[in-house]
């Protein structure tokens, strides 16, 4: 076998300019994110605008489909009055302790179980039979229970939101910790690290991502459990507010309540993807 | 006066058993004898399947249940009988990416040294001396996300190393490379034991890789694998892409592919013969 390497013709210049190219792989890049924001704005702004213009017709019936600007200023006067303005604060105060509350609760201690579960075989063999039969239950259908233990009001409000949330936030801590790519394992104990330096060097970090979104849905169910039992107890929170409009057919504020619940779980939901960047900036390379 | 005991690691009539999923036994190793020499690179290979990975397992402390006998030797160089807190018995590099991707490049050469007596002074100065070993100096404060695949198998070269262990284990180490980075980690691999006088144990299904490596080369057979052949090697050179040009480079390679061509064969057959009595064609 014989092979001769042929001399190529005059090399390029290393480092020749490539910045018109690079100007235009970098217009091209704009175009797209603009392309894409534009398709994310316009599509839902199309639809308010078919609303409105179907309610103007008269193809929709304006006592249950007010236009989306007969709800808007029908419901700013709830920003502008005083009396309706107090009485709308005091609604989202109450849903904002409850929620709140009951979301901060139920994630640490769906943190420390699940840890524990993750950590401990025989916790998790305890617990596992308990948490997958009372995880898929409804959890409105736990609320008579909760009244039981913790009487009307607040307290058995904010337990059921904990609960929702302890069930997300503790099953994706387990499997985070279990399920976590096992080399960090073998490293651990390849390198017989002590005990500590494991949990927290690579046992927790590791777990991260999975428990973002434990956090994730546990925050999603509180937001359901929260609304769902205002409408049930009737007593204050935006639950009630948006079931009592539909009651005395104020369907504006109904309107309203539902853009400012989708809204607070946009918000979150937005804050805790941040979070996790800011954690385990690592995944999403 | 009886001489210095120059053995690093003996593995005396080592056998390991696995239960597979359905319950049945699965020998994996039988009766392993073998002995690794301090300063030695040992390098098995073998067919796949044939156990060499559950043996490197248990050598790493990552498998406790065997039967048999694992004797370490880790007396100081020194002639002291206690063993020293400054080095692990073993340090390990896997086949898979096993950086932590939480932790900087140093972070993760640092973490390595945990179990270690080691002063804060004289850990930094190992981390930055092996750093500098598999020329990743530049790098410390960088994530392993921001390294390519060669670099981060570099970090975990460089965390074993900054143990100091009594013998280093490398689990194909190189398998997850291309081919030419491949090459040239095999130079680098070199130059870095002559340096640090390493003893390695060496895990791979590279017939050629283990010849361009090693000292002296272990075969197992198909399994459950045991000791099929063990061959020293004498090279002149150092050179990786010299020795490769070598006649008796060549040869050796053959021989051990032959050998283990028999083993393949076996395993091949031995699983037609299984699949003929299930009645599969």
């Amino acid at each position: 076998m014989t092979g001769q390497v042929l001399p190529t013709a005059d090399a390029p210049a290393t480092g020749a300019d490539v910045s018109d190219v690079a100007g235009r792989l970098r217009r091209d890049r704009g175009r797209q994110q603009r392309k894409r924001k534009a398709w994310a704005i316009l599509t839902p702004l199309a639809l308010l605008i078919a609303w409105e213009l179907a309610t103007m017709a008269g193809l929709l019936d304006e006592r249950f489909f007010p236009s989306p600007t007969g709800i808007l200023t029908d419901s700013s006067q709830y920003f502008t009055d005083p009396a309706l303005r107090a009485e709308l604060f005091s609604n989202l105060a109450q849903s904002g302790v409850r929620l709140g509350i009951g979301f901060v609760l139920g994630s640490v201690a769906g943190l420390i179980v699940g840890l524990a579960m993750g950590l401990h075989p025989v916790t998790r063999y305890a617990l596992s039979s308990l948490i997958s039969g009372i995880y898929p239950l409804p959890k409105l259908t736990l609320f008579p229970l909760m009244i039981i233990f913790f009487g009307i009001g607040n307290t058995s409000m904010i337990a059921l939101v904990a609960l929702g949330v302890f069930f997300m936030v503790s099953i994706n801590t387990t499997s985070g910790v279990i399920y976590s790519n096992p080399v960090y394992g073998d490293v651990a104990s390849a390198f017989e690290l002590p005990r500590l330096v494991r949990l927290r060097k690579i046992t927790i970090p590791a777990a991260i991502p999975s428990v973002i979104g434990g956090l994730r849905l546990g925050f999603g169910q509180a937001l359901i459990i929260v609304v769902s039992t205002e409408f049930v107890a009737g007593d204050a929170g935006v639950g009630y507010l948006i079931w009592n409009s539909w009651q005395v057919l104020n369907v504006p504020v109904m309107f309203l309540g539902l853009a400012i619940v989708g809204l607070t779980g946009w918000l979150v939901s937005a804050c805790i993807t941040l979070l996790g960047k800011f954690l385990a900036p690592w995944q999403n390379d | 006066m009886k001489p210095p005991d120059t053995t690093a690691v003996r593995i005396e009539d080592l056998t390991k058993v696995f239960l597979s999923r359905g319950g049945t036994a699965l020998q994996a190793l039988q009766n392993i004898n073998l002995e690794v020499r301090r300063g030695e690179v040992v390098a098995i290979i073998g067919p796949s399947g044939c156990g060499k990975s559950s043996l490197l397992r248990i050598l790493a402390g990552l498998d406790k249940v065997y039967e048999g006998n694992v004797h370490w030797n880790v007396a100081g160089a020194d002639g002291a009988e206690k063993p020293r807190r400054d080095r692990l018995t073993s340090a390990t590099v896997f086949q898979s990416d096993s950086t932590l991707p939480w932790l900087t490049v140093q972070s993760n050469v640092h973490i390595g040294l945990s179990k270690l007596r080691v002063d804060r002074k004289e850990a930094d100065a190992r981390v930055s001396e092996v750093l500098r070993l598999v020329g990743l100096a530049d790098f410390p404060r960088a994530y392993p996300h921001e390294l390519s695949g060669g670099m981060r198998q570099r970090v975990a070269i460089a965390r074993a190393l900054a143990t100091r262990p009594h013998l280093l284990l490398m689990d194909e180490p190189l398998a997850a490379l291309d081919a030419q980075t491949r090459i040239v980690m095999q130079q680098e691999l070199l130059n870095i034991w002559r340096q640090t006088h390493s003893t390695v144990f060496y895990v791979t299904h590279d017939i050629e890789e283990a010849v361009t490596v090693a000292d002296r080369v272990v075969v197992l057979s198909a399994r459950p694998g045991h000791v099929r052949v063990v061959r020293e090697i004498a090279t002149s050179t150092s050179s990786v892409t010299d020795l490769r040009r070598e006649a008796e480079f060549g040869d050796l390679v053959a021989e051990l592919w032959k050998v283990i061509a028999g083993e393949v064969g076996v395993s091949l057959s031995d699983e037609n013969s299984e699949q003929a009595k299930a009645g599969v064609v």
